[in-house]
């Protein structure tokens, strides 16, 4: 490809694509109609001319207007609002003002979200954006009233925390579903929030809600007999099950180890659950534990070339791939590990021909060594490999 | 009779890796076989019908050659030249590209080089093999949260915004976010490269089970159950809450509302003004970025500063955003650290005109700086900047400067080693 033509064809297609400016401004045009208005600005482009950041403002305030045009008008000058405190201002006490529309007030929301990503002036106002939010968690409109606890939820507002907690115990008190009230606790989580934890467990309102009080407690250790035979029960739902594992896996990887090795080779047990096992083991079990036992290994690479499940031989032939195994599988694969070339191959030393890519096998077991060496010393980082150039003036 | 090829300053695999920009490269003959006059040969890719692409270079200037004739001593002296990949022929698996070595005339092969034009790709493209390699490498880094990953999720927290947001630093900061990253994932697997979310196109491929989830009824992600990033973990707790607000199979990103949507690139790229001053184009962080991140809804990580590196996507979120700036600096020139066009804070902090620190050009940039006094953050975790074995650049503790110049265009000992598929390389 001639890179000289792609650019100067880029520029082209550039220069001449549609002017977001002069669309914006026919959006401002109030003898069109509202569709008219809208049309074409499914994205809005960011104005910073002060007549049209001024006719915007107007936009806004004007509770006539139509709320698709008052939200549009925020989007087209959210960069304007970003750089001023006013106007920051404006837009919380949108959020905050219950006779404005719904449709208004979320999208508002939204936008000072996005400024929290990119203005500095938005920081200054950021204490009054959480009262605002907190002012709104009793709201009626439901998804307004969850955008406002999600937000402070990760916040690890404590305020937010005690109402959230209170609603699980006393579901007349929940503000939003248990499900997603036991998702927001797991911001922040604590050691008191475990036995409320453990009884969504026990006696679940619904099952995604126990699922997700299950992925919750992977740092409890109390529930780890819990999560242990929710991972045995095979009446249990299935995805719960593959929940469990993961989170006995976080809290006891030896447990998990013993179970995980069983679990793979039952031929009783789901797929998704052997799958779900042998990527764990082949991923995170530690070189040593697993290494030395090759009979599990040869169990694998049989189960590999027998099953019919895709997502079981795939996590078997990862483990294998895992353990520096060679795969001698009849399948076309993805991850396909070849006899690698010898040294003198890859020196380039003798002409060779290369029939597939070589594996990055070497690379991996190395990269595993190093870790456990550097969690031996205790150091996070290996020494750099280069010496560093260039010098620093702060 | 046999040659051997260095490249990138040694003659290892490990460093057999190339961008678009041109890589520094030696031949020799390893055995001339009793040879004493120069022995004439010629370079060339082995398979000019597959894999990744070479492009030659005698000289670092001008278009590169596909082949490259050259005269080699045969008292065994190294032959200088440069390769690079061969835009837009990027490798898609280690070791696909290979510089064959023959005898001009005869056509006696005299040495293969496999090696990997590594390029940072559009996610939502990649080849099973590569996705796969991908996740592979980065749920290692995570290790169940217990990986070296918890220091990228601690860079990226409330306490550092200063140093990250906000301001003019926010591109050069992220880019060396994410060539750390990257570089760490190289360790893991070398194949690897940091790919990026197209935000502005429907990414099916990437909200996938095979790849970065698919949430459940609450949010929670679900993968395959061959796929490892479902051990994912952060600040001790498994999984990842991302709930799009948007139609991840159709659409791009955007918050379900009107005129909601993130813009597409041209208009990112016009940003910059009649100008194209960067001034003007690092609006981009509130449209089209901020956007991204609030397209997900109020319990997704990745939609507030704090926990937004808690997902995966974050990383491929921003790397669409560091491509958006590669492709600016690309077609408008902007590499020259000398011109405000370039970057609009020229000096350091304190200096007349300057910015708040860490975001003047000649600043360094926490937290590889390890500075952990006022008005740093007091901590700095990750270390120094990571090393790599095919560039020496940018250093331990780099300055906003060596982010600029990220091809090498002005400057080759600035070339970061990474390009992105759709961002060639021009002198």
């Amino acid at each position: 490809m001639d890179v000289e033509e792609y650019l100067k064809q880029y520029k082209k297609e550039l220069e001449s694509g549609d002017d977001e400016r002069t669309r914006y401004r026919e959006f401002l045009n109030k003898s069109r109609s509202v569709s008219e208005r809208l049309e074409g600005l499914e994205s809005s482009a960011n104005s910073s001319d002060q007549d049209e950041v001024s006719e915007s403002i107007n936009i806004i305030r004007d509770r006539d207007e139509d709320v698709q045009i008052r939200v549009t008008a925020i989007r087209g000058i959210s960069n304007e609002i970003g750089e001023s405190p006013e106007l920051i201002d404006l837009l919380l006490s949108l959020v905050r003002d219950n006779t404005e529309p719904v449709a208004l007030r979320e999208p508002a929301l939204r936008v000072l979200q996005q400024l929290s990503f990119s203005s500095v002036v938005f920081r200054t106002k950021r204490p009054e954006y959480l009262d605002v939010l907190r002012s709104i968690i009793d709201d009626q409109d439901a998804e307004l009233r969850q955008q406002a606890i999600g937000v402070l939820a990760k916040e690890k507002d404590e305020y937010v925390q005690r109402r959230l907690l209170e609603g699980l115990e006393d579901p007349s008190k929940a503000l939003i579903p248990p499900e997603k009230a036991i998702q927001m606790l797991g911001f922040d989580i604590h050691a008191e929030h475990y036995p409320i934890l453990r009884d969504m467990v026990k006696s679940p309102p619904n099952p995604a809600a126990k699922k997700e009080a299950v992925r919750l407690l992977a740092a409890d250790a109390a529930s780890k007999n819990m999560l242990a035979e929710i991972l045995s029960d095979k009446g249990e739902d299935k995805e719960v099950r593959r929940t469990s594992a993961i989170a006995l896996e976080s809290l006891d990887p030896a447990e998990f180890e013993d179970r995980a090795k069983q679990i793979a080779l039952d031929e009783d047990e789901s797929d998704d659950l052997r799958a779900t096992s042998l990527s764990g083991l082949g991923h995170f079990s530690s070189l040593e534990a697993v290494s030395i036992d090759s009979s599990f290994d040869e169990s694998v690479a049989q189960l590999r070339d027998k099953t019919a499940s895709e997502d079981l031989r795939r996590a078997a032939e990862m483990y294998m791939n895992r353990r520096g195994g060679r795969l001698q599988s009849t399948q076309p694969e993805e991850l396909k590990s070849v006899q690698p070339l010898d040294e003198n191959q890859m020196m380039g030393t003798e002409p060779v021909t290369v029939q597939e890519p070589s594996p990055n096998i070497l690379a991996v077991i190395m990269g595993r060594v190093r870790k456990i060496i550097e969690a031996i010393k205790g150091n996070p980082k290996p020494p750099t490999p280069k010496t560093p150039a260039g010098g620093s003036s702060v | 009779m046999r040659t051997e090829i260095n490249l990138n300053g040694s003659a290892n695999a490990t460093e057999r890796y190339i961008s678009w920009s041109p890589s520094p490269a030696q031949v020799r003959l390893a055995d001339a076989e009793g040879a004493t006059d120069p022995v004439q040969v010629r370079l060339k890719n082995q398979n000019p019908g597959q894999g990744g692409q070479v492009l030659f270079f005698a000289a670092r200037a001008g278009a590169g050659q596909n082949e490259l004739q050259l005269s080699l001593p045969a008292n065994g002296s190294p032959v200088d030249f440069f390769v690079a990949g061969q835009f837009p022929r990027a490798s898609t698996a280690d070791g696909d590209a290979s510089i064959e070595v023959v005898v001009e005339g005869a056509g006696t092969t005299l040495s293969v080089t496999p090696l990997m034009v590594r390029i940072r790709k559009n996610a939502n493209l990649l080849t099973p093999a590569e996705r796969d390699h991908f996740v592979s490498a980065f749920a290692t880094l995570n290790d169940r949260g217990m990986g070296q990953f918890r220091d990228f999720r601690d860079m990226h927290r409330n306490v550092a915004d200063d140093e990250e947001h906000g301001r003019a630093g926010f591109l050069p900061w992220h880019r060396s976010y994410l060539l750390d990253l990257e570089r760490e994932l190289q360790r893991i697997d070398p194949s690897v490269a940091l790919h990026y979310w197209r935000f502005d196109q429907a990414a099916p491929q990437i909200f996938s089970k095979d790849f970065l989830g698919v949430p459940d009824t609450n949010g929670t992600l679900t993968f395959n159950p061959a796929n490892p990033l479902q051990f994912w973990a952060t600040d001790l707790t498994p999984g990842i809450v991302r709930q799009a607000l948007f139609n991840t199979n159709t659409q791009p990103a955007n918050d379900g509302t009107a005129s909601g949507r993130v813009i597409n690139e041209q208009a990112t790229l016009r940003l910059g003004g009649t100008n194209k001053t960067y001034r003007l184009f690092s609006r981009m962080e509130g449209q089209p970025h901020g956007t991204a991140h609030v397209s997900f809804d109020e319990s997704s990580y990745i939609s507030d500063i704090d926990t937004a590196p808690k997902d995966p996507l974050f990383f491929l979120l921003h790397c669409n955003v560091d491509r958006l700036w590669a492709k600016w600096q690309r077609v408008f020139r902007r590499f020259d650290p000398t011109s405000a066009r370039t970057y609009n804070f020229l000096g350091s902090a304190g200096s007349p005109g300057a910015t708040r620190i860490g975001h003047n050009l000649k600043d360094t940039m926490w937290p590889w700086n390890q500075i952990t006094t006022n008005p740093r953050p007091n901590t700095a975790p990750g270390g120094n900047f990571p090393g790599s074995l095919i560039t020496a650049a940018p250093g331990a503790t780099p300055a906003v400067l060596n982010m600029i110049d990220y091809q090498g265009v002005l400057n080759p000992s600035s070339r970061l080693g990474f390009d992105y598929d759709d961002v060639p390389f021009q002198f």
